[in-house]
């Protein structure tokens, strides 16, 4: 269960990276899996691709987590269809990351320009 | 026929989740590679590069279905539905039938022996009343799963695990109590060590008689989570079945 003042740690920088591309997605408005992986791609213009393998336990443990939540919908000739949104914790959790993802970013430019001057 | 059905069916064959959690993540997965097909064939890729390029990336690597099935299921819940999914065949079930009758008949005549209680410990009682909670909840559960099951499909497995808990607490308390009337027992000895024989000899009357009394009840609600588990399975194998198919 995450807690909403979490800090990013560097040991898991690769974790919360990819649970902020996907919930900062979210608030974007509701998503299907795939269309989760495409838009991030889209909105970081290639620099982010997300292979599903690597995506549905990242789904799973959000929904799990209560930060997101999966609806199954039935879309007609297309069957059936799951969709995620962002739940009121999800927006939360992902305000916490934002900072903390600002404040890392901030020290980490901080140290990299003490290394060029 | 999916186009994607050999990916879907190695990922199933490898992907250790209970039904109907392991069909609806292929579910998952089966709607998002149609759709992301789709919306590579509307960007101009040519169908068979389109089939590629979903199957591409979609690696479902071992790795990452393991880190799927770790976020569905503890390895506690991982061996107990392999366990209760031993006795899937009729035959396999009535066999464990019998030998739970051939085990009822065992212990069901010293059940019923007037003196049985009043040799075992006080504490004989409580385990008794938790043999009676745990019975009522598995009546409660037999008319939900075999009279009412639709009704509930989606919480057929809630509350089963409940009596192999209680079935757990059965052998703790049991042995407890074993060691309490052992501690009861040397403190009499000490203040009598003249009688430390009638109290030893007493002391494993008493022990013998409530642990009759714990794994009796044990073995019983032991059954009964086994059945209802079995149960259980078979119904959520049968609304995944009914999930995949009303997909097609």
């Amino acid at each position: 269960m995450p807690e909403e003042d979490a800090s990013v740690e560097p040991q898991s920088l690769t974790k919360h990276f990819n649970e902020a591309l996907i919930l900062s997605s979210l608030e974007r408005g509701p998503k299907h899996g795939y269309q989760l992986a495409l838009d991030i791609e889209e909105k970081s213009e290639g620099r982010f691709g997300f292979k599903h393998g690597t995506l549905y336990p990242i789904l799973h443990k959000l929904e799990g987590d209560d930060l997101i939540r999966g609806e199954w919908t039935d879309e007609g000739p297309r069957g059936k269809r799951k969709q995620y949104r962002l739940t009121p914790r999800g927006e939360r959790y992902l305000g916490t990351l934002r900072d903390s993802w600002r404040t890392l970013l901030q020290q980490f430019t901080n140290l990299m320009g003490e290394g060029g001057s | 026929m999916s186009r994607f059905a050999k990916a879907l069916s190695d990922a199933a064959s490898r992907l250790t989740l209970p039904e109907p959690v392991r069909s609806r993540v292929l579910l998952e997965m089966a709607a998002d590679m149609e759709d992301l097909h789709r919306a590579y064939l509307e960007r101009g890729l040519p169908e068979e590069k389109a089939r590629e390029a979903v199957l591409e990336h979609f690696d479902l690597s071992q790795e990452a279905l393991r880190e799927l099935a770790a976020v569905h299921d503890s390895p506690l819940e991982r061996s107990l539905t392999s366990l209760s999914g031993q006795a899937h065949r009729p035959w396999a079930r009535t066999l464990l039938g019998l030998l739970g009758l051939f085990v009822a008949l065992g212990t069901g005549s010293l059940f019923l022996e007037a003196g049985l209680l009043s040799r075992a410990s006080s504490l004989a009682w409580v385990l008794l009343a938790i043999l009676a909670v745990g019975l009522a909840g598995g009546v409660w559960k037999i008319r939900i799963l075999y009279f009412a099951p639709a009704a509930v499909e989606s919480r057929t497995r809630t509350g089963v695990s409940f009596l192999l808990g209680l079935a757990g607490v059965q052998v703790v308390l049991g042995f407890a109590c074993v060691w309490v009337e052992l501690y009861r027992s040397g403190l009499r000895i000490r203040s009598a060590p003249g009688e430390a024989l009638i109290h030893i000899v007493g002391w494993m009357h008493m022990a013998s008689a409530t642990l009759v009394v714990a794994l009796s009840g044990a073995l019983i609600l032991g059954f009964l989570w086994f059945f209802l588990e079995g149960r259980t399975q078979r119904l959520q194998a049968a609304a995944a079945s009914r999930l995949l198919e009303a997909d097609r």
